[in-house]
Order: structure tokens, then C-alpha cells, then sequence
């Protein structure tokens, strides 16, 4: 089976990386305990980026979706189950939240923390 | 005489077999292979304009017939000078390699039209199978290139026992290995490395590397036996035959290459509706 990307998409890579392997392992395709490609071969394959791929397969791990045994390789997770989505717009939120938090806690205002983020955001964009 | 003789006429084989047939044959499939997979229907598969390809077809086959040319001449001039035929094997050798030359600058246009379509293409594909480097070596031939390497080393130390210049045959170990580790390297790099090709069929890729897998494993065979013979002729005084056999060797090279280049049996759907990467 083959997972296709579209670079033209408006899509980040990861989270079409991360779409795509949860239909494959959604549909059945991919059976727990099925053995996936390294993050170096799934990268060369797709001409990207390995820390795209690391990032994709990060947030799969997390979400229970594949699991990482070490120099084994990665496998479909024992328990991955079928109904498992990704909420990506809670994650930001999460990691937003805890880095507020930590800025208030450092003394920083909010309009600071405004124009902080705005800036980072002109800076990465 | 009987030996320049033998030497002329397998020289003539080497001259008629690569940079004649084997050259007229590749041009004739590339040319079917526009045909039957033409630019309109199947864009993707053509990132230049087409007359980039017929410039590089045009120039295969005038560097192919330029190295035929040289050969006839070397082979004019061996027949009408007298000589003792030491030189034969390097004669061989430095021809053979001007033979492959066009077959290099070709790979190299190849090399150039997949990067194109690398920076063309607006999807990429993978398939979600580890890739590993045992799935695509043939077991059978691996054990017997294995048994043919190892069975140098006690070649070697048994020539070791005869008068042998270059280190007792040492050096051809050195270079055996050495040739085996760069295949070994090469190998590694096509099945862990980027993929080339991005619309190639995760299955027409796995085929692909099988094909170069059984080619490197069979010239590694081919070389060792080689390296064996050329040692052998040395040890029993036949070095009059050096020359036809490494002319004979460069042949069995291009015999043990020439299917790899043209697998026919590739899913090319997976170059249609490309209209993109086309018009880039």
C-alpha cells in the first residue's frame, strides 16, 4: 500500500503524512503489530524533510497509533484502534496554553505576550 | 600470429557487439519506448521538451559510432603493425572502457531527467513497507558470489607458492574487496537512499532493485573469475592470451548489463495525467 503527498495542499506535510498513514491503518490495511518504514526511507521516498516525518510520527506515537521499538523499528501499535483521531487544533491549544502560562508565571504581560507571538509568527511564516 | 589473429577477431566482436548492436538496440528501444508511451499521453514521463530527447538519442548515437570508428581503426592498425601483443590487454581494457563512455553521458541525461521531474512533481508516493537490503538480494546468487570471493583467498595463497609479480596476487584480493564494498555501498544507497523517480510504482522500484542487485552480484562473480584468470594466465605462462580474455570480459559485462537497462514490463500509468509537470 502507498500513502500519497501533495505538496501544493495548504495541508501542512506532517498532518497530511498523519491523515494519510491513519487511513491506511483505518482501513485495515495495516494490521497492528505491522512493521512501517524508518523515518529515513519515508523521507527519502517523499523527498522531505526527516524532522517532517519525525514530527508525524511523533504525534502518531502519542496518539497510540504506532509505536517505536527502539533498533527494531516502528510498528502499527498493538492497540491501535480504528476510531483514533488526531486533534491537531487541541494540541496547539495545549502547548499554547502551557507556554502562556509560563510566560505569566515569568512576570510577562499579555500585550508583551501579543506582540512576542506576533513577532515569532512574522519570524516563522 | 595465431594469437594476434585470435586477438584481432574477438576485438572485432568487442567493437561489433557494444558500440554496434548493443548501441543500435538501446536507441531502437528508446525510440519504441516514445511510441509507445508518447509525450501527449503519458507527460509525466517527459519533464524536457522533445527535442531534448531527440538531441540526446542523436548524440548517443554519434559518440556510440565514434567509438566504433576508433575501433576500427586500432583494429586496422593492430592488423598491419607487427607487435608482440603485451599491449593487447591494456588496448582491450582502454577501449572497452571508451565503449561505455556513451552509455555513462546517457545515465548521467537520465540523472538530469529525474531531478526535473523531482522539482516538477506536485505529489510524491511511498509505500508503507520498511525496505531491506536482503529483500532484494537473490539468495542463490549471493551464497555463490560469496563462495566465489571467498575462494580467493585460497587461490591466492596457492599462488602465492609460484613466482608471482604484484604482491603474489595480494593486490587482486585488495581490489576484489574494494570492488565488493563500493557494490555493497551502492546498493545500500539505491534501496536506503532518495527516491529518483517520483511517480515510479513502489513495485517497479522493488523489481528495479532486484535487477541492479542480480547485476552487481553477477559482475562481482564475473570479476573474481576474472581476476582468477588473469592471475593464472600469468602463473602458467599464457600471458598471450591476456588480451582476449579481457577483451571477452568487457563483453560479458555488457551482456550482463544490457537487460537491466531495458525492463519493459513497468506500470506507466503512473506517468499519465501529468499535464503539471508537462507544461513546466
Amino acid at each position: 500500500m502507498e500513502i500519497t503527498i501533495d505538496l501544493e495542499s495548504p495541508e501542512p506535510l506532517y498532518a497530511q503524512l498523519i491523515s494519510e498513514m491513519k487511513s491506511v491503518i483505518q482501513r485495515g490495511l495495516k494490521k497492528p503489530g505491522d512493521p512501517l518504514p524508518s523515518i529515513r526511507q519515508l523521507a527519502n521516498d517523499l523527498d522531505l524533510n526527516s524532522k517532517t516525518v519525525a514530527k508525524a510520527y511523533r504525534l502518531l506515537e502519542r496518539d497510540q497509533l504506532i509505536q517505536a521499538r527502539g533498533v527494531r523499528g516502528t510498528y502499527v501499535h498493538p492497540e491501535a484502534s480504528v476510531d483514533n483521531s488526531l486533534d491537531i487544533s487541541g494540541l496547539v491549544t495545549e502547548e499554547l496554553s502551557q507556554a502562556v502560562r509560563r510566560l505569566k508565571a515569568s512576570g510577562a504581560t499579555e500585550s508583551e505576550i501579543r506582540i512576542g507571538f506576533s513577532q515569532v509568527m512574522k519570524q516563522t511564516s | 600470429m595465431h594469437n594476434q589473429l585470435l586477438f584481432c577477431l574477438v576485438f572485432l566482436c568487442q567493437i561489433l557487439l557494444i558500440s554496434g548492436w548493443m548501441a543500435r538496440k538501446s536507441v531502437m528501444n528508446m525510440r519504441s519506448l516514445h511510441l509507445s508511451f508518447p509525450p501527449t499521453e503519458y507527460p509525466r514521463m517527459y519533464p524536457f521538451p522533445p527535442a531534448h530527447y531527440e538531441r540526446v538519442q542523436r548524440r548517443f548515437m554519434v559518440a556510440s559510432a565514434m567509438a566504433g570508428v576508433v575501433g576500427i581503426v586500432i583494429l586496422v592498425y593492430l592488423l598491419n603493425t607487427p607487435r608482440d601483443g603485451s599491449w593487447d590487454h591494456a588496448i582491450a581494457t582502454g577501449y572497452g572502457l571508451l565503449q561505455y563512455l556513451p552509455l555513462v553521458l546517457w545515465e548521467f541525461s537520465r540523472r538530469a531527467e529525474l531531478q526535473m521531474m523531482r522539482d516538477t512533481a506536485t505529489t510524491r508516493r511511498a509505500q508503507l513497507v520498511p525496505r531491506r537490503m536482503l529483500d532484494v538480494l537473490p539468495r542463490k546468487l549471493l551464497g555463490l558470489a560469496l563462495l566465489v570471493y571467498l575462494s580467493l583467498f585460497p587461490f591466492v595463497v596457492y599462488v602465492n607458492q609460484f613466482d608471482y609479480p604484484w604482491f603474489g596476487g595480494y593486490l587482486n584480493l585488495v581490489i576484489i574487496s574494494g570492488m565488493n564494498v563500493g557494490f555493497f555501498v551502492m546498493l545500500f544507497l539505491q534501496v536506503h537512499g532518495k527516491k529518483l523517480d517520483p511517480y515510479q510504482d513502489g513495485q517497479d522500484r522493488q523489481r528495479h532493485l532486484q535487477e541492479l542487485a542480480r547485476l552487481l552480484l553477477l559482475v562481482s562473480i564475473a570479476a573474481t573469475l576474472f581476476a582468477m584468470l588473469t592471475v593464472s594466465l600469468r602463473v602458467f605462462d599464457l600471458t598471450h592470451l591476456k588480451g582476449v580474455s579481457h577483451s571477452l570480459y568487457f563483453q560479458l559485462l555488457a551482456l550482463l548489463a544490457f537487460p537491466t537497462y531495458h525492463q519493459r514490463n513497468l506500470d506507466y500509468d503512473v506517468y499519465k495525467d501529468g499535464s503539471q509537470a508537462a507544461s513546466a
